[in-house]
């Protein structure tokens, strides 16, 4: 069990990027209203979706599920990565870089969407929602002045 | 009615043509007395600690397609280098930028002492440097200049006359390095050795 103290003295951290969360929360929530409002065709069909209890209940499976996926990235508004002497930690997660070996950082693209990853010898790290994790780390580890 | 849309789009392709050649042309000048290039200059000179050495601006992209079945991924693996050089001594700083800021990490120094090999080609501009076992260390390739395209190609550089004399100290590094190690190369990027 890695305790924290053996990561020895903290040197950098980076937060959740909130800005670019909302800007994700916003366009994806956008897009499942607009893609809801296509399928029920409109304000009039949505009315008419709402008059009986069978039509509601499936409104609200299909609705609820794509609403969710919307808010998705709300669930790294408390994203936080930190780098230490020996190893680095990454929401509340602590890794030595004896076990994990050295890290590279890696974007990965498909269609129009970017993720941007950690990448070490055992795990992958995704820290898109983390506002310039390859600062915090040149910061921390290597030379800036 | 076609022959309008074949003009169009000759119109469309010359224009696109002249905005990349106008582009280009200013990253250049940029390049020529950039905040980049003065920062390399910088690295190379802390890090050497040694006036004699000239330095320049390095890259090396590694292309790759892998996956299977439906799913094809291509992998491009970016790496940047401040280097410096003098007859017989080589420096390769890796570089790690993000935003405007370029961080330095921990610099590699060849000598022929410390390499087994050098696979380039005269007169070209990349080199790939081999260890005392015959495993590749660093590979890195210079142009007369790198203009900012887009997050993966940071740097507005322009090194024409570096990029001369980087071409000539491949050569004679090589030369150096291979006759001391007596080996001979193929010249071709990846296969440094003939096979047997």
């Amino acid at each position: 069990m890695i305790k924290k103290e053996d990561l020895g003295k903290k040197l950098t951290e980076a937060q959740a990027d909130k800005k670019k969360i909302v800007l994700h929360v916003s366009m994806r929530t956008l897009l499942v209203l607009i893609i809801t409002l296509a399928g029920v065709k409109g304000i009039n069909g949505l009315i008419e979706w709402f008059s009986s209890w069978k039509t509601i209940l499936m409104f609200f499976l299909l609705f609820i599920p794509s609403l969710l996926w919307g808010l998705f990235p709300l669930t790294h508004l408390k994203d936080k990565l930190k780098f230490y002497e020996l190893g680095m930690s990454i929401n509340g997660h602590i890794y030595l870089y004896q076990d994990i070996g050295m890290l590279t950082f890696y974007d990965y693209t498909y269609g129009i969407k970017t993720e941007q990853y950690i990448k070490s010898n055992v795990k992958n790290f995704n820290v898109t929602y983390i506002y310039r994790p390859k600062r915090a780390y040149n910061k921390a580890y290597l030379n800036n002045d | 009615m076609n022959s309008t849309y074949i003009i169009i789009g000759i119109i469309a392709v010359i224009f696109l043509a002249i905005i990349f050649y106008i582009k280009t042309t200013i990253d250049e000048k940029k390049g020529e007395n950039s905040e980049e290039k003065k920062r390399v200059k910088e690295i190379v000179e802390k890090v050497t600690k040694d006036s004699e050495y000239k330095n320049i601006y390095a890259t090396w992209e590694e292309f790759s397609i892998g996956g299977g079945g439906r799913t094809v991924t291509t992998t491009n693996i970016y790496t940047y280098y401040a280097v410096g050089f003098k007859p017989g001594s080589l420096y390769v700083i890796p570089l790690s930028f993000d935003g405007g800021d370029i961080s330095y990490g921990e610099a590699m120094k060849f000598d022929k002492e410390n390499i087994g090999m050098i696979n380039a080609k005269e007169g070209k501009n990349w080199i790939e440097i081999y260890d005392l076992e015959k495993k590749p260390v660093v590979k890195l390739m210079v142009g007369p200049s790198e203009t900012k395209e887009d997050k993966y190609h940071p740097v507005n550089i322009s090194q024409k006359e570096e990029y001369k004399e980087f071409c000539n100290f491949i050569s004679e590094f090589m030369r150096e390095v291979n006759t001391y190690r007596n080996v001979e190369v193929t010249g071709k990027i990846g296969r440094p050795l003939q096979k047997k």
